[in-house]
């Protein structure tokens, strides 16, 4: 039986799960220590996200993904397996936030995509732009528990001109987020880590 | 001047199964066992005055003999892979859809026998064939819901309907 396979075994076949898989692989009280125990193998990089997020800087562009999560959703599965880590840190309960997030990041895509965005901002969650907004509300109000921070995002460098950028930005701000959405230029970056570099989970 | 060409024969190895049959396989082949490896090494067996038929046996009181038939035939198949680098492999991205033809259909068996081999290519430290094995069990969870899972290894469901709920709503957070 499965079951029988030492743990050690079983965290190496989850592994390499994608995170909806493992997900609807807890099927059982094993399984479900199983993929948390998987989850924390994963934490040397989570860890190294969690500071570059704390350093105001996420990029998911491939380079720094957690190994679990590359695949076809790889952006969307890292900024999720990121929240989670950064709820566990924060002992937040780990469902009790939204992700909101822009699944892909597709130059072209994003220009047949954009009225829609602005018609209609619930297609946040899956308008596929050049950004990256990595449940931003919830960042949020993780970094500004010391007041540090009014706002919170950002994750890749983008290609997309101002104008483009500022209409996704007004179409977030719409949703009720207070976010802004930058391009992140190395100054910028520069800028927002420094704001933040000193936040700590106390 | 003729010098006599020196026909030298594959150095082998012996390996004795829990249940007590004795196989004999080229050194070559079965160095891709890092146990194996380290045994043959700390215990002089690379001594080439030796003979195979003084040989001790080595014995691998966890594998029975059909799955270290399995075992070596999957080292026969893969004695030409390069070397792995472990560090390499940490950094490479994890993916399920790179098993080797050869290695699907070999691994294509009943649940029973894969684990055996899981367990045999993790006691004998055989990296790529744990790898490939764990992945074979990766692909036959992905894609099918919890109920699906449970049907194809047999599994009991021992959650309370409280915890089922719980996990459901968890599973719906990272759902599309």
């Amino acid at each position: 039986n499965i079951l029988d396979l030492p743990d050690k075994i079983l965290i190496m076949i989850f592994d390499n799960l994608g995170l909806q898989d493992r997900g609807n692989a807890r099927v059982c009280k094993k399984f479900c220590e199983i993929e948390e125990k998987s989850e924390e193998s994963q934490s040397k990089t989570m860890d190294q996200l969690v500071i570059k997020v704390t350093q105001g800087l996420i990029r998911f562009d491939g380079s720094n993904m957690p190994k679990a999560c590359v695949g076809e959703k790889y952006t969307y599965e890292c900024a999720i397996l990121l929240m989670k880590r950064l709820a566990r840190i924060f002992t937040i309960d780990s469902i009790s936030f939204e992700v909101i997030l822009v699944k892909q990041f597709i130059d072209a895509s994003f220009f047949q995509h954009k009225n829609t965005l602005s018609k209609n901002n619930d297609c946040l969650q899956t308008c596929p732009t050049p950004l990256t907004i990595i449940n931003y509300e919830f960042l949020r109000s993780i970094l500004a528990k010391n007041n540090r921070l009014s706002a919170i995002m950002i994750c890749v460098r983008m290609t997309i001109d101002s104008e483009e950028l500022k209409e996704l930005r007004t179409a977030a701000m719409n949703r009720g987020a207070t976010v802004m959405l930058e391009d992140i230029s190395d100054a910028a970056v520069k800028e927002f880590a420094q704001s933040v570099m000193d936040i700590s989970p106390d | 001047f003729l010098f006599p060409i020196k026909m030298t024969s594959p150095r082998m190895i012996k390996l004795t199964s829990n249940d007590d049959k004795t196989f004999e396989v080229e050194r070559d082949v079965i160095k891709q066992s890092v146990t194996v490896n380290t045994l043959i090494t700390d215990l002089n067996m690379d001594d080439e005055d030796v003979s195979v038929e003084n040989q001790m046996a080595i014995p691998l009181p966890n594998v029975d003999a059909a799955t270290l038939e399995m075992v070596i035939t999957w080292c026969k198949q893969h004695r030409e892979d390069p070397p792995r680098n472990e560090e390499e492999e940490e950094k490479k991205e994890k993916r399920t859809d790179d098993i080797p033809e050869w290695d699907k259909t070999f691994l294509d068996v009943e649940q029973s026998v894969l684990f055996a081999l899981i367990l045999a290519a993790n006691y004998m430290d055989i990296k790529g064939l744990l790898d490939n094995c764990c992945k074979t069990v990766a692909n036959m969870i992905k894609g099918k819901t919890p109920d699906e899972i449970r049907k194809h290894f047999n599994i009991k469901n021992d959650f309370t309907p409280e915890e089922e709920e719980q996990i459901r709503k968890e599973n719906a957070w990272c759902e599309d």
